[in-house]
This record gives C-alpha cells, structure tokens and sequence, in this order.
C-alpha cells in the first residue's frame, strides 16, 4: 500500500502515538545504537553503583551488577522491542493488547513518575557538577553552589525543550554529538580511578557487607531493577528503526551493557572515595584540568539522557485521549515542569531517598515485562492487531470489560506483592527466598502466570481480547 | 482513543500495517542468538566469575 500521498506534516504527526510510516523510520542500527546508549549514559550509573558498593567489593559488584543488568535488559528488550519496532509505536501502545484501551492509566502514570524521578536524579548531579566545575576554573565557591545548582537545572531544562521542539530529530543530533565525549571521558575515569587507586580498590571492604549469598542478590537486584526502568524509555526510540533486527543488537548493548560500565565508576568511588557523586571527587584526583574537563562530561552525559528521558515521557503523554490533541510544546512542558519542581525544591529529599524509588521501579516494571512477555510470545503467538491498539468499542479486541482487562490488573497486584513480600523497598530488608531468586524476577515470573491462567480461563472463553482472532489469523491480524 | 472510527490519516497509517507485507516480523533467528548471549549467556558468565572468582575477601 502506497502512504505517499500522506500529508507532508506527517513528521509532527510522528511525535504523536500514532504509528510511524517506514519513511518516517529513519535510524539504522548505528544511530539507534548511538541514541540508546547516550541515553542510558549518565550520572545516574554512578549512583547506581554506589548502591552496589554498599554490598559488594569490586569485581564480585561489577559482575553482579552487569548479570542483573543484562538479564533486566533481556526482559525489556523482549517485552516492548518487537511490537514498537514492527509497528513503529511506543511503550505505552505497545502494553494496550495487555492492559486494554484505558490502560494508559496505569502505563503513562507509571511511565510519568518514573522518568521525573530519573531526571530529577540527573538535574541534580547536573547542577552540582555545574557548581564543581566552576569552582574548578576558579570560578565561584561553596557559598555560591546553593544558587548555581538550581539556576544550572532550569538552564539544562531550558536547553532539553529547545532541543525537544524538533522532536527524536533533534534527540538524534544531540545524541551524535555527545557519543564520544560519553566515551573518551567515561573510559578516562575508569582507567585513573584503576590506575590510581588500584591498591586501595583491591583491598576495599563494602560498608554493609553481611552475608556473601545476600549481597551478591543484592547486586543483581540492582543491576536489573535499573534496567528495567527503561521499560518506558526504549520503545519511544526504537519506534524510529524499522524492524526488531535493526533493534535488538542496539538495545542489548547500547543500552544495556553501558549502565553497568559506567557502574564501575560509582562503585569504585564509593568503595575508596566514600562518594559516588563524580562532582565531589573528580578535582581532587584528576586535577583541576582533567577534573574539570570529566565535569563537563558528566553534565553533558545528564543532558543527553535528560533529552531522551523528557522526549519519552512527552511521546506518552500525547497517548492519553485527553491530551493527544495537545500541541507537542505544550506536552513538552508538561514533562518539563515537574522535572523541575523535584530538581529544584526537593533535592536533599529526593537525593537521600534514591534507594527506595530504584526498589519501587522494579515493584511496578517487573510485573508489567512478565505480563507482556507472556502474553505476547505464549498466548498471542506475536499476532497483534494494529487496529486494536487504536480503535474502541464493545467490539473491538482490546476493549476487554471498561477498557481494563482484569487479567492484567491482577497479576500486576500479585506480582507487587510478591515483590514488596521479598524486597521491602523502604528498608531494603528481605524475606526468602530472595536471596536465592532475588524479587524483580519472581515478581515477574508470578505476575505471568497468574496473567496466563486469567486469561485462559476468564478473559479468552469470554471472547475478549482479540484471541480469538489472533489463533484463527484473521486478517486484520498481523504475523511476526 | 476508545472510537470505533478513526481519523483519515491515522486510518491510512493502520491499514498499511495490517497488509502483512508491511510487516517486518519479529526476531530473526540470528536476533536470539544475540538475546540469547548477551542476555543470558553473558550473565551466567558474570555469576559464575562474580561467584567464584571476582571474591577476593
């Protein structure tokens, strides 16, 4: 079928939830493998390894943390790559076959706090890198950072909206620009943080260090919760590239393996330097040259992964019906503001509370990667009808009972309970089997297979769903 | 969302998806070899080296 005679503003149309045309698709491997990992590069890493190192010494931390990491990124690449890639969609229309037509109350929320945390995150290490490095060319001092950390964050902000009014054009060109600046500076700290600190690193001992079995869960629970907070990151990106091929070998390794690579700089820091944060130790082992130039990455690494993170969020604000009329600006702003609100009022509260929002990211994700996983391999045999994820109606496939399909609202409980039974993720404190299984993947095993047995026995004896369908091949199905 | 009729542009855009010739398909044999070791493979590697090998206290 020819689309050509489409209109000419079918780009703009593009930043929509609409699906994207292949013309309009236009990232190959290198540029998506490009975006994603500038994406997943940022000051957030370090924190994540710090969490790391409270637990682990070195090399057990960094492998523990790249299994866990690898195996969460697995579990998102499996979950959102094939459906966005096939039909040129994002995360949040491509869990409508699961969750139904209003399930966006759930994915976009989700999609929503979970973004504003990380960027939050990001505006914070970005302001005080900003202040670092001032001080750094002699520029300012301590009595000045309480001014340039918010008034760098609203800068930052300003500079992501500029960019994101071109919308995933200028998320691409940003992201080219920054690749080898994330590169060069990252492998630069790895290698003077083992160069230097070499000796200390190999004889560190973790702060909380207790039982060896329990720590090292701890590291891959880590490792893969953070992953799959991506859930609603990628697929707002791999909507760009035209087939799950182009996608998968970008996902795994451009925006899986990174995190726990530039872990290792956290993890390293925390465990001889006693912080992660990269703006507080940077001068002091590099210089002021060198410290101030690795400053300079790590704040543009955070807008980077800023830029990707709003266009994501923006991408699935635009799916809720009453604001997919909106003009794409005004969405823009709506990602923007509460980014802002966190990163400026909230700072020391969000900072000394990163812990618990990692923990609760795998409470709600886990689930919703095992319910996808399950329903689209197993009960659906990766048939999905396009027309589904769009129109409403009694009649149409996923409309289920309301616009929700029970199947899905219970199993995402019983895979949050599963997961808050094992992982308190206020206290950190744990109930077995989690030091065998850890919680994000039996909270997603549990969430399938109550998913599976539902709609077995509920959902498609009902006629809902589109199952029917989907087993006979009809033709307003389409074959993966 | 949630009409039975969609607007023109869009309906054009789903009805080029649901020719299947338009659809690209899933993972390829060679993708889940790629899955299959970065996603796996790689991370048993890192448990059993994390476990048995990396632990130096």
């Amino acid at each position: 079928m020819s689309t050509d005679h489409l209109s000419p503003e079918s780009a703009s149309e593009g930043e929509t939830s609409w699906p994207l045309l292949p013309r309009e698709r236009l990232w190959n491997r290198r540029a998506l493998f490009i975006v994603l990992m500038v994406a997943a590069s940022a000051t957030w890493c370090y924190i994540i390894g710090e969490y790391v190192g409270y637990y682990l010494p070195l090399w057990p931390g960094f492998l523990a943390m790249t299994a866990g990491a690898m195996i969460g990124m697995l579990l998102v690449t499996l979950s959102v790559v094939p459906v966005s890639t096939r039909f040129g969609v994002d995360s949040i229309k491509a869990a409508v076959p699961q969750f139904g037509h209003n399930g966006w109350t759930i994915t976009v929320t989700l999609q929503y706090l979970s973004i504003i945390g990380w960027n939050s995150l990001l505006l914070i290490f970005f302001g005080k890198s900003a202040a670092e490095f001032l001080n750094a060319i002699g520029i300012g001092g301590d009595s000045l950072s309480d001014v340039v950390v918010p008034v760098a964050a609203v800068l930052a902000l300003a500079f992501v909206f500029v960019i994101l009014m071109r919308g995933a054009t200028g998320l691409e060109r940003v992201a080219m620009w920054l690749f080898f600046f994330i590169v060069g500076v990252g492998a630069w700290m790895i290698i003077m943080l083992l160069v230097r600190e070499g000796t200390a690193l190999a004889d560190a001992v973790p702060g909380f260090a207790s039982d060896k079995q329990l720590d090292f869960q701890y590291g891959i629970e880590i490792g893969l919760v953070s992953l799959l907070s991506w859930w609603p990151y990628i697929g707002s990106m791999t909507r760009e590239a035209r087939s799950p091929s182009i996608a998968a070998g970008p996902s795994m390794l451009g925006m899986g393996l990174p995190v726990p690579v530039l872990s290792f700089v956290g993890l390293s820091s925390i465990l001889v330097l006693g912080t992660s944060d990269p703006a507080s130790w940077l001068t002091d082992v590099g210089g002021n040259f060198f410290g101030a130039l690795a400053l300079l990455f790590v704040m543009a690494a955070n807008l980077g992964t800023a830029t990707a993170g709003i266009y994501a969020s923006t991408v699935g604000i635009k799916a809720v019906p009453a604001l997919g009329k909106i003009p794409w600006n005004m969405a823009l702003l709506l990602s923007v503001v509460p980014v802002a609100f966190v990163g400026i009022f909230l700072t020391d509260w969000f900072f000394d509370n990163f812990g618990t929002f990692l923990a609760y990211i795998g409470v709600f994700f886990a689930p919703i990667v095992g319910i996808q996983i399950v329903d689209y391999y197993l009960l659906r045999r990766q048939r999905i009808s396009v027309r589904g994820l769009y129109v409403g109606g009694p009649d149409a496939p996923y409309s289920y009972w309301f616009g929700f399909n029970p199947a899905a609202l219970l199993a995402m409980a019983a895979g949050v309970g599963t997961y808050l039974y094992l992982l308190n993720p206020q206290t950190y404190a744990v109930r077995e089997p989690f030091s065998l299984l850890g919680a994000s993947l039996p909270a997603a095993l549990v969430a399938a297979v109550v998913f599976a047995v539902l709609t077995l026995v509920v959902v498609k004896p009902s006629g809902k769903g589109g199952y029917v369908e989907a087993t006979a091949g009809s033709s307003k199905v389409t074959a993966g | 969302m949630g009409d039975s009729t969609l607007p023109a542009e869009l309906e054009e855009r789903v009805a080029f998806y649901e020719d299947p010739a338009n659809d690209p398909g899933g993972f390829t044999s060679n993708d889940w070899t790629l899955l299959v070791a970065t996603g796996v493979l790689l991370p048993l590697v890192c448990l059993v080296l994390g476990w048995f090998v990396g632990w130096s206290s």
